[in-house]
């Protein structure tokens, strides 16, 4: 029952935080003028304070979810979508969109094809493991972040100074401040569908996080549910960092706080980290916007919800076990 | 064995030492030289550094664009030994029209890093780099090669830079005549009114990176008789905003930085900007670069608010005034007809 309540309350939250998040932002609302159908307050709503909304909704909750799936497949408490190298990739490919085309868009394609390769990598890399363990994942992960870090220091040594390397810079920082409404549509439709694939696959995902042994006796193919589930969620968390920049924490700290509403590893709580997720990128995204007078760097909150959240799970790693 | 082992080693002591003991002689040599020569001169640079400039300068190595115009700028060309990167053939226009052989000079690094070990080869007399570049500082103080950190922020600074630079290379009678056209324009600008036109200024890389009040672009716009509408900003430098803030301003004229990929059709065409009252009306404008990028805190900087009176205030400033001013600055200066 309590923990029925505590969910409503999540849901609630969220609920709260999008509908702030329509109302709170550099340009002041005015009920009237947008009852008048005032052109530009409509064009602002429309465009860009639903488009951001729906954005932070959209990407919090893959996030949240992707988050899961990362640490029930490598059945660890620290994983996150980071860890094969998907976020490394996408900044390698941000900085190159920055440094050789212009436009927005440009930079959200090339970020998203950089870690889309990454994350290819990795699969191709770990197929040569014969005994396909998680282990060669996770290496291959470790390498391919290394490649991309080199691409990424590269291009930052090419880029100039004085223009793009800030840029850069910044969408590794994160912001939803270039979000509009036209823009997010194939990046919302691909969280979507790969989200909707992933629940629909729960149960061998759940199943994963108990013995391997186990899982292969009740009719799990270990090596090919793991590797659909780490392309599917990676393709979620790409479409969102090519959207957004990096955004740090939301993958790993909501997973956490899930389980400790929930208290198990089940469908409930998959839905409930995706839940905590948008909660999370909402609140951090209000923050951003409007803490300061210019956009600050979304990774901040999140980092400062994330940090101590870590310190304590570290501190309380044993009691967790 | 064990003898001609003890020799050995003795040997390559000895040439260590020897090189070393040489290697003091010569630079102690040079000192002797230096302290024979002329009248030295004390300056305080532009982050409150005392240098003392102890000869006539005859090699100087510019670590930063906006030095190496003020350079050309005060007539020393010649005296340029290397300069800062990405100013190689064909990327800083400037020098191709007025010192071409600047192109062929080694370069020295970029505004976060400087080539410490090539500066020291080339033997300067004073070397120029901007205040980011201050962690350079020392090694370079402790061979004895004397460096000038400059700080052009805005026009003052811009200003005092040149001042500072001819007193370091003995042409304050340049400097001077510079000073006096600048004081001519800035009185000239001073006639048109005052926060009139609500003014935003693009950065580089995105029509959503902007300038806040202490950033030289504002100080620009304020010169042409226009309000900065990012003034409430005071991060020192580019600041990220959202389209949302930019139509929260509504400004009546974008101002595109010169160096920026987008050009004026992108903004009027982006989408997001239809009920922004300065595409409504037009009122978009690039920085010109056919030079240099006048947005910039360089020597030309005041031709930059020339050139934003004449789209502000085209009836008090005009075209034909700002045309024949640039032409005057770049042949007075550095010797050569501005072509359009």
């Amino acid at each position: 029952m309590k923990n029925k309540i505590l969910c409503l309350i999540f849901f609630i939250l969220t609920l709260a935080l999008a509908i702030l998040s329509l109302f709170i932002g550099k340009y002041h609302f005015s009920f009237d003028e947008l009852a008048n159908l005032n052109a530009m307050q409509w064009q602002i709503f429309y465009t860009l304070r639903i488009g951001r909304t729906v954005t932070a909704l959209a990407g919090g909750f893959a996030l949240g979810l992707c988050g899961f799936v990362f640490q029930i497949v490598f059945k660890n408490a620290l994983a996150s979508p980071s860890i094969i190298g998907v976020s490394s990739g996408a900044s390698a490919g941000a900085a190159a969109g920055i440094l050789f085309f212009s436009g927005a868009f440009a930079i959200t394609l090339c970020s998203f094809v950089g870690a889309i390769c990454a994350v290819t990598l990795v699969l191709w890399f770990s197929y040569f493991d014969k005994n396909s363990r998680k282990s060669s994942i996770v290496l291959a992960g470790i390498a391919v972040h290394a490649l991309a870090q080199t691409i990424l220091m590269s291009l930052k040594l090419l880029a100039d100074p004085e223009s793009h390397l800030a840029s850069i810079e910044y969408w590794m920082m994160g912001s939803l401040g270039n979000v509009s409404i036209d823009r997010l549509w194939w990046s919302v439709a691909v969280m979507i569908v790969t989200s909707a694939i992933l629940f629909a696959l729960h149960r061998q995902l759940i199943l994963l996080s108990s013995d391997e042994d186990e899982a292969r006796s009740l009719g799990v193919s270990v090596q090919g549910v793991r590797l659909v589930v780490l392309f599917l969620a990676t393709l979620c968390v790409s479409s969102v960092i090519s959207m957004t920049g990096l955004i740090s924490f939301i993958g790993l700290v909501a997973p956490h706080i899930a389980r400790r509403v929930i208290k198990n590893n089940k469908l409930s709580t998959m839905v409930m980290a995706s839940v905590i997720g948008a909660a999370l990128l909402l609140g951090s995204d209000i923050f951003a916007r409007s803490l300061a007078k210019s956009e600050l760097p979304i990774s901040i909150f999140t980092s400062i919800l994330g940090v101590p959240f870590l310190i304590w799970l570290t501190l309380h790693q044993e009691r967790l076990r | 064995m064990k003898k001609t082992y003890i020799i050995i080693i003795i040997c390559l002591c000895a040439l260590c030492f020897g090189m070393i003991f040489y290697t003091t002689l010569s630079s102690k040599k040079d000192a002797v030289t230096q302290d024979g020569d002329q009248k030295s001169v004390t300056l305080t640079d532009q982050t409150g550094r005392k240098v003392v400039i102890e000869k006539p300068v005859k090699r100087i190595i510019s670590g930063y664009y906006v030095s190496t115009s003020a350079l050309l700028a005060l007539g020393l060309q010649d005296k340029i030994v290397a300069i800062e990167t990405k100013s190689q053939s064909g990327k800083r226009a400037l020098y191709g029209l007025c010192a071409k052989r600047l192109w062929s000079l080694p370069v020295m690094g970029t505004s976060k890093n400087f080539d410490v070990e090539k500066c020291i080869a080339l033997k300067p007399d004073l070397v120029i780099l901007p205040q980011r570049l201050s962690t350079f500082v020392p090694p370079l103080e402790k061979l004895g090669i004397k460096v000038l950190l400059v700080r052009p922020e805005n026009f003052d600074e811009c200003q005092e830079m040149i001042d500072l630079i001819a007193r370091a290379t003995g042409t304050e009678n340049r400097a001077e005549k510079f000073r006096t056209f600048a004081k001519k324009q800035k009185d000239f600008l001073a006639t048109l009114p005052k926060n009139g036109k609500q003014v935003y200024v693009t950065a580089v890389p995105s029509v959503i990176v902007t300038f806040g009040r202490n950033m030289s672009q504002s100080n620009m716009v304020a010169l042409a008789g226009g309000k900065n509408v990012a003034d409430e900003i005071s991060d020192l430098l580019w600041v990220h905003i959202s389209y949302e803030q930019l139509l929260a301003w509504n400004p009546e004229v974008i101002v595109i930085a010169a160096d920026a990929r987008f050009n004026e059709q992108d903004v009027l065409n982006d989408k997001h900007l239809v009920n922004c009252r300065a595409v409504k009306t037009g009122q978009v404008f690039k920085m010109p670069n056919y030079i240099e990028a006048w947005d910039t805190p360089i020597p030309a900087g005041i031709l930059g608010s020339l050139w934003l009176a004449s789209k502000l205030y085209p009836d008090k400033v005009s075209s034909e005034y700002f045309e024949k001013t640039v032409r005057q600055y770049y042949k007075e200066f550095y010797g050569f007809e501005y072509e359009k």
